[in-house]
């Protein structure tokens, strides 16, 4: 329907412009026609320029995505719990938390994400190595990771709070340019205007003594190494 | 036999000169059909929301295709105009044939046509610029005047190319109209008929054909040799088919 109206308009347009001619009222000076035209060409430029100017700063700004095989990479090493093949650059935090004979795993919140990796040490030394990953939002072809919110798990003596991270909202706009035109040029005539979003919250690897007793509330998804 | 014959390209020369300064309602038009190009291009924004657990994403998409195909139905339409009679009777303000006025709308039509094509390029700009200055953060993947040259002169050639193409397409068309008053309907009827009956040619879309013919092309240098070709056709027919009109009919 809306595809008829557009053609509808457009035949009205088109009707207009061949009608325009024999109607000596609607004509314009001829010398303030190119006057009209030169400002709206020299307004078109001045855009074009302005853009490159402000592209510099602000419209390039936001990171690439990675390519799908880094992410690939990157989720099997922390699903093996395969710590030291993540580059530095990935991991949040590393801390040593002193721990007795029992752990208690506890949930705040209803919409908890953190992968959480358990692997077991092959002593009983009393301490918990943490190593938390940094969360990573992929929208399109744009990494928002820095974007998103989240909270990093809240230890006391003998238990870890994983929390529910704050709420996120991310608006954006892409553009590109004409498809017609894009016919020779390197950028990818391609559409991007699939919304494709990857998401994953903050990877939390626990590296445990040999005979840890863990308890977990029943709203955490836990992945115990080789168990 | 004359004293002082005039030389074609004399005539063709002052006739396409007489056209820059009478034909000026083509500019008009063309700025017309940009400007409602850039707004709707700003209206016709796709996008959407999503909403997952503690992420909500919202996000648009925008593009330059409206101000370039306003500028391609602009050109198609001129193409038609400059062959009605208001504007062949301009033409013979001076000492003509059917050829003089033939070639010096062709070039009228080129040069119009290198105006909007290059118009038609820089017209994304303006919906770039003030989607920028908009509170969302605007990611373009474009080919910048600076950032990429090369690119971007690729583009306003390849814009220049298609509405030269549909701008000569325009022109036969309306020389098909001032040949014959029952051409108008039957065009018509076969813009709306052609693409139903889905004619084929040896089991292929003619139409699919036809589109995939410029648009699947790869190299411009093999784009422009194609484009020069139609075009001369193109003018070729219009010459073929207007030679026996009468000079002021």
């Amino acid at each position: 329907m809306s595809g008829l109206i557009s053609l509808i308009f457009i035949a009205l347009i088109m009707w207009y412009f061949l009608q325009g001619r024999k109607k000596s009222t609607r004509q314009i000076n001829k010398k303030w026609t190119y006057v009209f035209l030169a400002t709206y060409a020299a307004l078109l430029i001045i855009a074009t320029v302005a853009v490159e100017l402000v592209d510099t700063t602000s419209l390039n700004s936001q990171p690439k995505a990675e390519s799908n095989e880094h992410l690939n990479r990157l989720t099997t090493a922390i699903q093996n719990g395969d710590i030291g093949s993540i580059d530095s650059s990935t991991i949040l935090s590393k801390k040593t938390q002193t721990i007795g004979k029992t752990l208690r795993m506890n949930a705040q919140g209803n919409d908890i994400n953190s992968t959480i990796i358990v692997e077991r040490k092959s002593e009983n030394d009393g301490l918990i190595e943490e190593t938390i990953i940094k969360p990573h939002l992929l929208l399109g072809e744009y990494d928002f990771s820095d974007q998103l919110n989240y909270e990093i798990p809240e230890w006391t003596a003998y238990s870890i709070t994983f929390l529910e991270p704050p709420l996120t909202e991310i608006t954006y706009t892409t553009y590109q340019e004409a498809y017609l035109l894009r016919q020779f040029t390197r950028t990818s005539r391609q559409r991007n205007n699939s919304h494709h979003t990857s998401e994953r919250q903050i990877a939390v690897h626990l590296l445990v003594p040999k005979d840890l007793i863990i308890t977990a509330d029943e709203r955490l998804y836990i992945n115990y190494i080789n168990e | 036999m004359y004293l002082t014959e005039p030389l074609l390209t004399d005539v063709v020369k002052k006739q396409f000169l007489h056209k820059l300064k009478a034909y000026t309602g083509v500019f008009n038009s063309l700025l017309v059909m940009q400007l409602i190009g850039i707004i709707l291009g700003f209206g016709t924004s796709s996008g959407g929301s999503s909403s997952g657990g503690t992420l909500t994403v919202n996000y648009s998409f925008l593009t330059g295709d409206v101000p370039v195909i306003f500028t391609l139905l602009w050109a198609f339409s001129m193409g038609i105009l400059v062959t009605t009679l208001a504007y062949r009777n301009d033409a013979f303000s001076f000492v003509s044939n059917r050829l003089s006025h033939n070639i010096s709308s062709f070039l009228f039509l080129l040069f119009a046509s290198v105006i909007a094509g290059t118009l038609a390029t820089l017209a994304g700009s303006i919906i770039k610029l003030i989607s920028s200055f908009q509170s969302d953060p605007l990611f373009a993947e474009t080919s910048g005047l600076f950032s990429s040259p090369a690119d971007f002169f690729i583009m306003t050639s390849t814009s220049v190319l298609y509405t030269a193409l549909f701008a000569s397409m325009g022109y036969v068309v309306g020389s098909f109209i001032q040949r014959s008053k029952f051409v108008l309907p039957l065009l018509i009827a076969a813009i709306f008929v052609i693409p139903l009956l889905q004619l084929n040619m040896r089991g292929q879309d003619l139409i699919a054909n036809s589109v995939a013919f410029f648009g699947t092309e790869t190299s411009l240098l093999l784009f422009l040799l194609k484009i020069i070709v139609t075009i001369s056709i193109l003018f070729a027919i219009s010459i073929g088919v207007t030679t026996k009109t009468e000079v002021r009919k």
